[in-house]
């Protein structure tokens, strides 16, 4: 090749080099002022299913004309949490509101300094059990904690009716519950250490492990067990109970201990972020989620239990939901003050 | 020149791969210090989930080695026909991401499994186990060994192995093959190793429980940064210890030769009747492991539903591709010029330190430093974040594939040409390896990446793999199966994009 020709491609060579460096870094600036938009928007972090959640909120965005800035989560132990999230971010919060799938992470956060009180007028038909007395969160449409078991496997009459039913000996080695350091299972451990004692709950516990319970990673992961044979019997929330009723599985659900001292019901909460910088738009998506058509529509599409007085139950939960539910007769606080012992203990006695 | 380089790269090391997690010590560990509270973390519950994380780490990585290179060996030197295409196949495991790789072999010989309920009901198999977590993270990993494994036999000088064929082929072996791929063998060792112990979702998914697990604990479950810390400083300090005593090794050792890549290989094992075919058979059953039983699972359980997966994803898809594409670009192109600005250093020790910090303490470390710069909530924290976790790699790749690289050529070529075009002309065509493994590495990486990307990424931008976490643990199996096979065929699709690229540009 003569020298032109090559000092030629070297150029271009030179130049396609160049102009793929100049490239990325416009890319990167553009990502880098991407948030300086100027529009309305609402910033929320969603631990609640997103199947469920993301439809609801782009109702909001076509009701307010107020764009939703989204971050989805699970509770699982393969991810982090937003509630870490949230707590490092507490010197510059990014969210603006929290909309929860349970209450005891919102207990934290509100002694973390994380949340700001908003008492939504729409909260004022929800009974004052489901919502914090100082307005940091607010409970909305309940999960309950259910006996799922198949139908297979367990005789008509054979059905638990208690939690302490488990422990009978002919079910050895087919029981089945979620991880009990994270998500519902924690929190109805804890319930269970709040109102019957810690003794008599580690001594149930035991001999719930003498029993064989096989630990499993998450609630669907229960249900999914138990819909195969592998667990004839397992304890999980409706909302996975549901899905494989709908589904048509040989599985059916129980709510405990209805006579005696009731089932963990837990809400979802939502709750406004100290330092919100979009504290209107927050409001408004808080008070929006409190209404009657979000709980009817959870209802409708999640099989979750209403708890405002104006909401209706969809014609699916009311086949299914006891007339009169009998919920455990303990506060959000106390199951919080119980959650540390609940899992110091099952982390020493189950997770070696 | 060079000097003021060196200490601007490292300065910029200190910058992006040690300072969050400095100033998160000084910040927010050192102050609230509580020695008891940190001796009660560590006793005999969790010392034995830390040997029983190092069993899992030291078997699948040695095991997973082992593997590599007698693959290696048949790919590369046999007789054996159809190389480009198994060597080809042999890669796609890397697609799939451990935890939908557990899934789907869980969808397959699990109690929900297709083979367990419908083939054989009574099957006499437990996958709930230690020896399934290190079955599945040996596949897992294989591919990986295999990548560095093969590249480094390619790049074996053909004429000494020529030479060395005239006396015999267990010396040429022995005396010329194992020790010029002695770096390629223990750094993918220590690779592996410290994917595999840092890894808790397969084991969580099997019922095994973990050191790692443990320590995802004290976030997910008591939200205790301060505990996370403490069981971060043993693999910490495993880490440097290993990386430390791999640099002793490596100090006074010249493991260089002239690289041959993309000569003709030499096959100087010739296989003939039973057995090739027992080679064939074996390479097939890897592949059936590895890749095909997996991948069929996947489609099967997606129920063909991936076309609606796909268009509800949409906006995921272009995020993963985005911020995978940018991100690996410019986190290899870094590497790239640090391991050349400070090769020969003990850089091995330095860059294999940040590798074992677990995903959610980076992103932590992050949040913190970053929280009150015009930064945070912007895209451009995920790469901060990338760079943190994934240079280490990079650069580890490139001191790898730098053993190849003699000096002397080096030295020659300056002779006759200038520093840029040197640069481009002779350094490199002969790091392609590297840059073609980490470009290749970090984008499949990157882009099934979820825990950074969930705790930093800004609001509203979702990544594919977190929708497919999200989804997985709600038991929405096959709109996460359909999504898991989109990931794998984009992933594939990079894959051939960027082997394109780099081999038209050199």
């Amino acid at each position: 090749m003569d020298k032109p020709k090559r000092l030629r491609k070297n150029y271009n060579r030179f130049l396609l080099y160049f102009s793929s460096i100049i490239l990325i870094i416009a890319v990167i600036s553009f990502m880098f002022f991407y948030k300086s938009q100027k529009e309305r928007i609402v910033v929320v972090y969603v631990s609640h299913d997103q199947d469920y959640s993301e439809p609801i909120l782009k109702e909001f965005e076509n009701l307010y004309g107020i764009k939703v800035k989204a971050v989805y989560d699970t509770e699982a132990t393969k991810s982090v949490g937003l509630v870490n999230r949230l707590i490092a971010e507490k010197n510059n919060p990014q969210a603006d509101v929290f909309w929860n799938n349970e209450p005891m992470r919102s207990v934290l956060l509100k002694k973390e300094g994380i949340l700001e009180p908003y008492c939504s007028p729409n909260s004022i038909d929800i009974p004052f059990q489901y919502k914090d007395e100082e307005c940091y969160f607010t409970g909305f449409a309940a999960r309950a904690r259910v006996i799922i078991y198949n139908t297979k496997k367990v005789g008509e009459n054979e059905e638990p009716k208690s939690i302490y039913d488990l422990l009978n000996p002919k079910w050895k080695g087919k029981i089945c519950i979620a991880n009990p350091l994270i998500g519902s299972t924690s929190t109805h451990l804890a319930a269970l250490f709040a109102l019957l004692g810690d003794e008599k709950v580690k001594e149930f516990l035991l001999k719930l492990k003498e029993n064989g319970v096989q630990i499993v990673e998450s609630n669907s992961m229960v249900r999914d067990q138990v819909v195969a044979g592998e667990c004839y019997i397992g304890l999980t929330d409706t909302d996975d109970a549901f899905d494989a009723i709908k589904e048509g599985k040989d599985v059916k659900m129980v709510f405990p201990d209805q006579e005696s001292i009731g089932t963990l019901v837990f809400p979802n909460t939502v709750m406004l972020i100290n330092g919100a910088k979009h504290e209107e738009e927050g409001k408004l998506l808080i008070d929006f989620l409190l209404s009657s058509k979000v709980e009817e529509e959870l209802s409708k599409t999640a099989l979750q239990i209403p708890l405002k007085n104006s909401s209706k139950f969809s014609s699916e939960l009311r086949i299914h939901i006891p007339e009169k539910l009998k919920g455990m007769n303990v506060s959000f606080e106390d199951i919080y003050s119980k959650m540390e012992t609940a899992k110091l203990f099952v982390q020493e006695e189950f997770l070696r | 020149m060079m000097r003021v380089s060196k200490i601007l790269v490292y300065f910029l090391i200190f910058i992006f791969l040690f300072l969050p997690i400095v100033y998160l010590l000084f910040s927010l560990f050192l102050p609230n210090f509580n020695w008891i509270k940190v001796s009660s973390l560590v006793n005999e519950r969790t010392l034995k989930l830390f040997s029983r994380t190092l069993i899992i780490g030291m078997s699948s990585s040695i095991i997973a080695t082992l593997l590599g290179i007698i693959v290696a060996f048949f790919l590369e030197f046999s007789s054996i026909k159809f190389k480009t295409f198994f060597k080809f196949i042999f890669l796609l495991p890397l697609l799939i991401p451990p935890y939908i790789f557990t899934f789907s072999w869980m969808g397959f010989l699990g109690k929900r499994g297709m083979f367990i309920e419908t083939i054989f009901p009574n099957f006499p198999i437990d996958i709930y186990n230690i020896y399934f977590v290190v079955f599945m993270l040996i596949l897992s990993y294989f591919p990986l060994s295999l990548l560095l494994i093969s590249w480094g036999m390619k790049s074996i000088d053909r004429n000494l192995i020529d030479s060395a064929r005239l006396i015999s082929l267990k010396k040429t072996i022995t005396k010329i093959i194992l020790p010029l791929l002695t770096p390629h063998i223990i750094i993918n060792m220590f690779l592996i190793f410290v994917f595999a112990i840092s890894e808790y979702i397969v084991p969580s998914f099997l019922r095994v429980n973990t050191f790692s697990g443990e320590l995802f604990a004290q976030f997910s479950a008591f939200y205790d940064l301060e505990g996370a810390l403490v069981y971060s400083a043993l693999f910490l300090i495993l880490s440097f210890a290993l990386s430390f005593a791999i640099f002793l090794y490596f100090r006074d050792k010249k493991l260089y030769s002239v690289s041959s890549y993309f000569k003709n290989p030499v096959s100087f094992i010739n296989l003939h009747g039973f057995k090739k075919f027992v080679v064939y058979t074996f390479l097939g059953m890897i592949f059936l492991f590895s890749f095909l039983i997996p991948f069929l699972v996947v489609i099967l359980e997606s129920e063909f539903k991936i076309l609606d997966a796909i268009i509800s994803s949409s906006k995921q898809v272009l995020n993963s591709l985005l911020i995978s594409i940018v991100s690996s670009v410019i986190i290899t192109l870094t590497g790239f010029f640090v391991y050349r600005i400070l090769r020969g250093k003990n850089i091995f020790s330095i860059f294999s330190l940040p590798l074992s910090l677990s995903s959610p303490l980076i992103a932590i470390s992050i949040i913190n430093l970053y929280i009150l710069t015009p930064a945070y909530g912007t895209v451009f924290m995920l790469l901060l974040a990338y760079m943190m976790k994934y240079l280490p790699i990079s650069v580890l790749l490139f001191y790898v594939f730098g053993f190849q690289i003699s000096t002397e050529i080096e030295e020659a070529s300056k002779i006759y040409v200038k520093d840029f075009k040197r640069v481009f002309k002779i350094i490199l065509p002969l790091s392609i390896g590297g840059i073609i493994s980490s470009l290749f590495l970090l984008t499949i990486f990157i882009i099934n990446e979820a825990d950074i990307s969930l705790m930093v990424s800004p609001p509203g931008f979702q990544t594919l793999s977190l929708k497919i976490e999200t989804l997985m643990h709600y038991g929405n199996y096959s709109f996460v199966a359909s999504l898991s096979l989109f990931l794998i065929l984009l992933t594939l699709l990079l894959y051939i994009f960027y082997s394109w690229l780099v081999t038209r540009l050199w």
